[in-house]
């Protein structure tokens, strides 16, 4: 490659001494949930000498801290990646960061001390019934806490864009009235239109928290179906959109790889800015099994699920596969894992797709099908996109030349141990298993030995995750310190 | 169909679209090291909305076979009408006994949390489901194809002993 990937300007120093701090935390802090996904594991498969006493905590916090951890690792490297364009305001990420941990030691404390274990959705009315009313406080004040630090780091990012683009054409919709200029990377559109979904969801959060804080301090009681809609409209786009910052990455970066570029247009916008509008209405697949929720809503769910599939598959899946085919890319580690992630991401993306379809809903609705998808996308898909990034920010800031060894044994254990973990989610969902259950009835049995071999696999991920951040984390600080 | 041939159905269409998925990213990266194509960019273009049409006249079939197959219509007048009260962690059925291929409306409430109602038939395989919710009536109406001991297991999670809450119906 002629050009690093991950040019920083020497101005943003600070910026990225900020962002290669967190991108090192986050690789000790994601040891955390994974853990607990080993133990959740682990008690399913009836190991002996394993509680299942504490198997809700866990799942509790493996939902919070991964999609915590993971989110803001989309943020911070998107800000490294934005420095080439804009400069994100540093002090204001220091903050968010700071509020981030807080937050997330603040949700420990709340399940594991103060008993709250709620799932990460918290679906009404069930934190107003478990847990300390101390737990029940810090609970509500750590989700306040990480959904403040988020926006606040979305706020850097937006303010930077500002100081070069207005809204208009931040979100590409002059190219949707056929003007050509400025010209706006596609990077910076796509992370623009998810930002807007992002703070959208992060609003119907604070509504969320308050209906919550009002049934809390009063004698008044919500609508659970209401507060169904908004814990799902939240959850589910921030995990979406999540995974729309990494495609906003992949975007600016793949093409790298094979010495060209992913060029913005009339047809990108008018795409990008429809997925905007298609997501924020998928959440309603959620809930298809509330039949008290109108028909035509389940409709327009399965309506907008459909349409978000087809719009990643034709236009970001596609593109990749026709660059691929057209150029001579240079296949390192990072190109690699990207582009098998892409592939996870698909094939994630179409047994979501499945489970959207009402009737197929009706069997597998909180079967292991649901945790199979979206650990495809999530887990071997944006996940392992964002480790792609990270290993060539780490090769480019410490100087460093990738060693084969790592491509060559390393990247094919990561996929091998998070492909067959998955796989046992598929097969379980298949078999009706259902997902968030401590122990399976004797009627379930396979879900107990498909358990088991899911912990071997998670064990290989775990291995080569531990060796491959220990040299992640290696070159970061070498980096940091030249 | 039965209901257990649809989960596998399902497993089997997304295993195909799965090794095809893998299988063409495969080829990609392959042309990609020996002989990149040198196909225009108006080429890949008309490709692209060959397939972007022709998978949204698949979308269309499938949204249009779901709406028709959807639980949420109630054409025919149910023979067997069955109470659910549901809390932490048990179910309190009217009835436990019905007939073979009987219509069957189950009405769901809770009277704490949010709960799931699945029913799952001997060999472990889930025939339908519902959630039961705070101050909501949910309808699940369902025929029981075989006679014999069906399960009901609660599908959403409620508290630390969710995964005991179980119940029973028998099918004569």
């Amino acid at each position: 490659m002629k050009e690093p990937l991950f040019s920083v300007p020497i101005s943003n120093f600070l910026l990225r001494r900020v962002t290669l701090v967190w991108l090192m935390l986050s690789l000790v802090l994601f040891l955390i949930p994974a853990v607990f996904g080993l133990l959740m594991r682990s008690i399913q498969a009836q190991i002996p000498g394993i509680s299942a006493q504490y198997f809700y905590h866990f799942l509790t916090s493996h939902g919070l801290l991964m999609v915590g951890i993971w989110f803001t690792t989309s943020l911070a490297l998107l800000s490294f990646a934005f420095s080439s364009y804009v400069s994100p305001n540093p002090l204001l990420i220091i903050i968010a960061i700071a509020l981030i941990v807080v937050g997330a030691l603040m949700s420990l404390w709340a399940v594991f001390i103060g008993d709250m274990a709620t799932g990460w959705y918290f679906l009404y009315p069930l934190p107003l019934r478990l847990g300390t009313v101390t737990g029940r406080v810090m609970f509500f004040a750590a989700i306040g806490v990480l959904g403040v630090g988020w926006l606040l780091w979305c706020i850097a990012l937006f303010l930077a864009v500002a100081q070069r683009y207005t809204l208009r054409e931040a979100l590409g919709w002059h190219y949707i009235a056929k003007e050509t200029a400025p010209n706006v990377p596609p990077m910076i559109m796509i992370a623009g239109v998810s930002l807007v979904a992002v703070i959208i969801c992060l609003l119907m959060a604070v509504i969320l928290l308050l209906l919550f804080a009002l049934e809390f301090l009063s004698t008044a009681s919500n609508d659970a179906l209401l507060m169904k809609n908004l814990v799902f409209v939240f959850g589910h786009t921030l995990v979406n959109m999540n995974l729309y910052l990494v495609i906003a990455l992949v975007y600016e970066y793949f093409p790298k790889y094979g010495g060209g570029e992913f060029k913005n247009s009339r047809m990108l916008a008018i795409v990008w800015n429809s997925v905007l509008c298609i997501v924020l209405f998928a959440y309603f697949h959620h809930l298809y099994m509330d039949f008290a929720q109108p028909s035509v809503i389940q409709y327009v769910g399965q309506f907008a699920s459909y349409g978000a599939g087809l719009m990643a598959a034709t236009f970001t899946i596609f593109s990749v596969l026709a660059f691929v085919m057209t150029h001579r890319m240079e296949w390192s580690f990072s190109s690699i894992a990207t582009f098998t992630a892409i592939a996870m991401w698909t094939i994630g993306g179409i047994a979501a797709v499945i489970d959207a379809t009402i009737p197929v809903n009706f069997k597998m609705h909180n079967t292991l099908w649901v945790p199979a998808h979206f650990h495809s996308y999530y887990f071997t898909g944006a996940v392992m996109m964002m480790l792609a990034f990270m290993w060539t920010i780490a090769m480019e800031v410490s100087g460093r030349t990738e060693q084969t060894w790592i491509r060559r044994v390393v990247l094919p254990l990561l996929f091998i141990g998070g492909g067959g973990f998955v796989l046992m989610f598929y097969l379980s969902g298949m078999q009706s298993v259902p997902r968030r259950y401590a122990l399976y009835p004797a009627l379930l049995g396979h879900g107990t030995a498909l358990s088991y071999v899911a912990v071997v696999f998670i064990l290989i991920f775990l291995l080569a995750y531990l060796v491959l951040a220990g040299v992640l984390i290696t070159r970061m600080i070498r980096g940091l310190r030249r | 169909m039965t209901d257990f041939s649809l989960q596998w159905i399902v497993f089997l269409a997304w295993s195909v679209l799965s090794i095809i998925v893998l299988t063409v990213f495969y080829m990609m990266y392959r042309q990609s090291r020996r002989d990149p194509s040198t196909m225009t960019y108006d080429v890949i273009n008309k490709k692209r909305f060959r397939f972007f049409y022709g998978t949204i006249v698949f979308l269309l079939i499938a949204f249009f076979a779901a709406v028709s197959g959807a639980p949420y219509a109630e054409r025919e007048t149910p023979e067997v009408i069955i109470g659910v009260k549901s809390k932490m962690f048990l179910f309190e059925m009217t009835q436990d006994t019905v007939g073979t291929n009987q219509l069957v409306e189950f009405r769901i409430t809770t009277e704490d949390v949010t709960h799931g109602f699945g029913i799952y038939d001997s060999t472990g395989t889930i025939l339908g489901q519902v959630q039961a919710m705070p101050k909501y009536t949910n309808r699940l109406r369902i025929r029981f194809p075989e006679p014999g001991t069906y399960s009901i297991l609660c599908l959403e999670y409620c508290g630390t002993l969710h995964h005991q809450m179980r119940s029973t119906i028998t099918v004569r």
